[in-house]
């Protein structure tokens, strides 16, 4: 700001003082009055959600997925973002650069805007930065919400499956491989992979003329659809989708990726 | 107090006065206090300005239930659990304090953003107000690092990993992150003394720079004085006000119309136009 | 005689021939504050009280410095600890235990795969920011959760965003008596299970990071490349 505008705003800011009021009470009531609805709603959560313990600390877990405190969610979505796809965009954007970055331009913030308007209605830059990262944050914050927990274990019900059926094995063995770290079904699971939920109604096929890695009877090229398709994919994801990022499954046994593929064939249309 | 003074006091407002009398001599408090209360703000404030008071009255009872639950918890590993569970099953009102802790940790984040929020759109960063503004932005990285230490203490294994992982993310900034993930988890891994620096860092050092900061913030807030929102009806009639004076005076300068009347040196004969 | 024109101003400099102190003149204190070689009391007394304070600050900031800060980044020793004997391992799968007791990797988990004639020991934790890394017996691959950071059976990556393989343990092999029994395999940090017996104890050791090659070096953060133009951000 130039000194005429300092000099300036200092006259009418004196000018505001003069015609103003005392801060006792005048401004101190409405804070007081403010503070005592924060404290209410404090407590009154206090009391109506309880707060409790997780289980205790076991270094040795395997199992664990962890999660930030909810107001880190924003920073923890940006590594969902940043995720060392190539070189440009390595690990260090999320953790390191971003965050530094946007810290730095908050602090500097008053050496950046000089400008002596203070109505929002004429900053159009200010307004829109504003927006743009609270909208951004709090998308990011809903986003690390929502990014659902995977649940390894099978505790997902389908309507359809009944129990002993092949479908139902293929749920288990779903369950029990880590697929959920990378892929929904049903609301839970990881986000890595497309969502599974209504995989069956896609109808997917694939051309594919090599050998694939386990011979399950009845599954051939060099044309793979339906329950075929699942095969192919999970035994050779790059078979299937070139330029899949999925690793290759090949361990199961035959009557497995059979079982697999007619769970995740009728995902959608038989079992929902 | 003018209009309340109609008359003798009773004993307890003689004695009340005589202690504020003493102080006053010797400490000058009543100038103080007086100023403090006393002095002029804008009369248009809005009721967004509070939000700074909330968040420091939130950061006193953060201060108060923390000091409480300091008297029960045990910053070791192989207790921590345990005090946690015997301050929210067993110490009475305990669980109330902890929540109280828990969730006011949540609304002390939430009001230090809709703070900065409500500052970043009145512009009250500008002049004069720009290192309160950096005394503020200072004060939200210590808070959510309060909440980052504060969160591993319970030592269940959310707090645990979700520590684990923060502590690698400080640990990849070039060069000298491992050495600074290294301090603070006193180790290249987690161990027993993680807890108890931690521990530390969230009851000790951080408070004490977060103390520091909201006096220097309070001191520039009270010098400074409270912003007035920028679209304030008096602050608009001063606006039209001057807008109004300076056509005024341009009307001033220019007295036949739009056109000027410039008077041409005396070397140079006049120019007389015509239909003047 | 000298003449005496401009003798009448007491503070006479102007045009007269004698400019120095005169018996007339006010005794003048000399400020010698510009003075650089002219110590004053007040100076020397400045100089005691800032040195002073630069040794007040320093006789509690280093040994605080050193407290905090010197055994926090000194390297840790790891003992070699007994993990169970060499049948708990069997030829071709990779067995999934706890492991405590060792200096500051107390309670990791660790697994232990034994295929292809050689014993390896991989940690599970993420080398993306260190979250538990789970083995999947159908893919015989681990798996992060955390991003969907994906391993193959040696622990090297396949997808995802980590930036190196899970890192490895040394391991060696000991007889009863606590010698060293047969040989290491054709990857550091690896036993070969040749003509093993089967009662041989396998111990634990202290962990290093491969590369994709499985390459040995020293153990880096999470986070951290071994190779390429990024891996220079971690000198240390």
């Amino acid at each position: 700001m130039k000194r005429a505008e300092q000099e300036a705003y200092e006259r009418d800011y004196a000018q505001a003082k003069k015609e103003g009021k005392p801060f006792f009470p005048y401004a101190i009531y409405k804070d007081h009055i403010v503070a005592i609805l924060v404290f209410a709603a404090i407590i009154g959560m206090a009391i109506w959600q309880r707060v409790g313990v997780g289980p205790p600390v076991y270094t040795a877990t395997s199992t664990f997925e962890p999660r930030p405190e909810w107001y880190f969610f924003f920073l923890f979505q940006m590594l969902k973002i940043f995720k060392n796809q190539n070189a440009l965009l390595p690990v260090i954007m999320a953790t390191f650069i971003v965050p530094n970055l946007l810290m730095g331009l908050l602090i500097a913030t008053p050496f950046i805007d000089q400008r002596a308007e203070r109505r929002i209605s004429k900053r159009p830059f200010a307004l829109s930065v504003a927006v743009l990262v609270f909208v951004g944050i709090g998308w990011l914050t809903y986003q690390g919400e929502t990014g659902a927990v995977p649940v390894s274990g099978g505790a997902i019900t389908f309507t359809g499956i009944t129990p002993g059926s092949a479908a139902a094995a293929g749920q288990t063995i779903f369950a029990n491989s880590g697929c959920t770290s990378c892929h929904m079904i049903k609301g839970s699971g990881g986000q890595v992979g497309p969502n599974l939920t209504n995989v069956g109604t896609l109808g997917k096929t694939s051309t594919y003329a090599g050998t694939i890695p386990v011979k399950v009877p009845g599954v051939k090229g060099p044309v793979y659809s339906g329950e075929n398709w699942f095969v192919l994919h999970t035994e050779c994801p790059t078979c299937a989708t070139p330029g899949s990022a999925m690793p290759a499954f090949a361990n199961f046994t035959a009557k497995e990726y059979q079982q697999l593929a007619t769970f995740l064939n009728g995902l959608g249309t038989t079992y929902k | 107090m003018s209009t309340t003074d109609i008359g003798p006091k009773g004993p307890v407002g003689q004695v009340g006065e005589a202690v504020v009398e003493y102080v006053d001599r010797r400490a000058g408090a009543k100038t103080g206090i007086t100023w403090f209360l006393k002095r002029n703000i804008p009369s248009e404030t809005s009721w967004f300005q509070t939000l700074g008071f909330a968040a420091m009255a939130t950061f006193g009872l953060q201060a108060v239930t923390g000091m409480i639950l300091a008297m029960y918890y045990k910053p070791d590993p192989t207790t921590a659990y345990s005090s946690i569970q015997h301050i929210t099953n067993e110490v009475t009102w305990g669980w109330l304090v902890r929540g109280m802790h828990k969730w006011g940790a949540s609304a002390m984040i939430i009001l230090v953003f809709l703070h900065m929020a409500r500052v970043f759109l009145f512009g009250s960063y500008k002049y004069p107000r720009e290192l309160t503004w950096v005394t503020g932005a200072i004060l939200l990285i210590m808070v959510m690092f309060m909440g980052l230490t504060g969160y591993l203490l319970v030592w269940d294994q959310r707090a645990y990993w979700a520590t684990v992982v923060a502590m690698n993310i400080t640990a990849s900034a070039p060069i000298i992150g491992p050495y600074i993930a290294d301090i603070l988890r006193a180790g290249s891994n987690f161990n027993p003394d993680t807890l108890s620096r931690f521990y530390s860092i969230h009851m000790l050092v951080i408070p004490g720079g977060i103390a520091t900061f909201i006096g220097l913030h309070l001191f520039l807030v009270s010098k400074l004085g409270i912003t007035e929102p920028p679209w304030a009806k008096r602050a608009m009639r001063a606006r039209r006000a001057e807008e109004a004076a300076a056509r005024a005076a341009a009307r001033e300068r220019a007295p036949q119309g739009r056109r000027e009347v410039t008077v041409a040196p005396a070397t140079q004969p006049v120019k007389v136009e015509a239909g003047q | 005689m000298a003449e005496s024109q401009g003798n009448d101003a007491p503070q006479g400099s102007s045009g007269g021939q004698y400019a120095g102190p005169r018996a007339i003149d006010p005794v003048q204190e000399h400020s010698h504050d510009h003075d650089p070689d002219f110590i004053t009391r007040t100076k020397f007394l400045s100089g005691v009280a800032v040195a002073g304070g630069a040794v007040l600050t320093a006789a509690i900031l280093v040994p605080i410095a050193g407290f905090a800060g010197a055994d926090a980044v000194k390297t840790p020793k790891a003992q070699w600890v007994d993990i169970g004997p060499v049948s708990n391992f069997p030829d071709g799968q990779t067995t999934s235990i706890a492991v405590s007791g060792q200096s500051e990797w107390s309670d990791a988990r660790v697994f232990v795969r034994n295929k292809d004639g050689q014993i390896l020991a991989i940690w599970n934790r993420c080398a993306h920011l260190g979250c538990p890394v789970e083995y999947f017996k159908g893919g015989d691959n681990f798996v992060c959760p955390c991003h969907g950071g994906a391993y193959n059976s040696l622990g090297l990556v396949v997808a995802g965003p980590p930036p190196r393989p899970l890192d490895r343990f040394n391991i060696k092999v000991v007889n009863s008596g606590g010698a060293t029994v047969g040989s290491v395999g054709k990857v550091h940090g690896s036993w070969s299970t040749a003509g093993l017996n089967p009662s041989a104890r396998l111990l634990l050791g202290s962990p290093f990071s491969i590369d994709s090659n499985q390459s040995a070096t020293r153990l880096h953060d999470p986070g951290e490349p071994v190779t390429g133009v990024l891996s220079n951000l971690y000198p240390f």
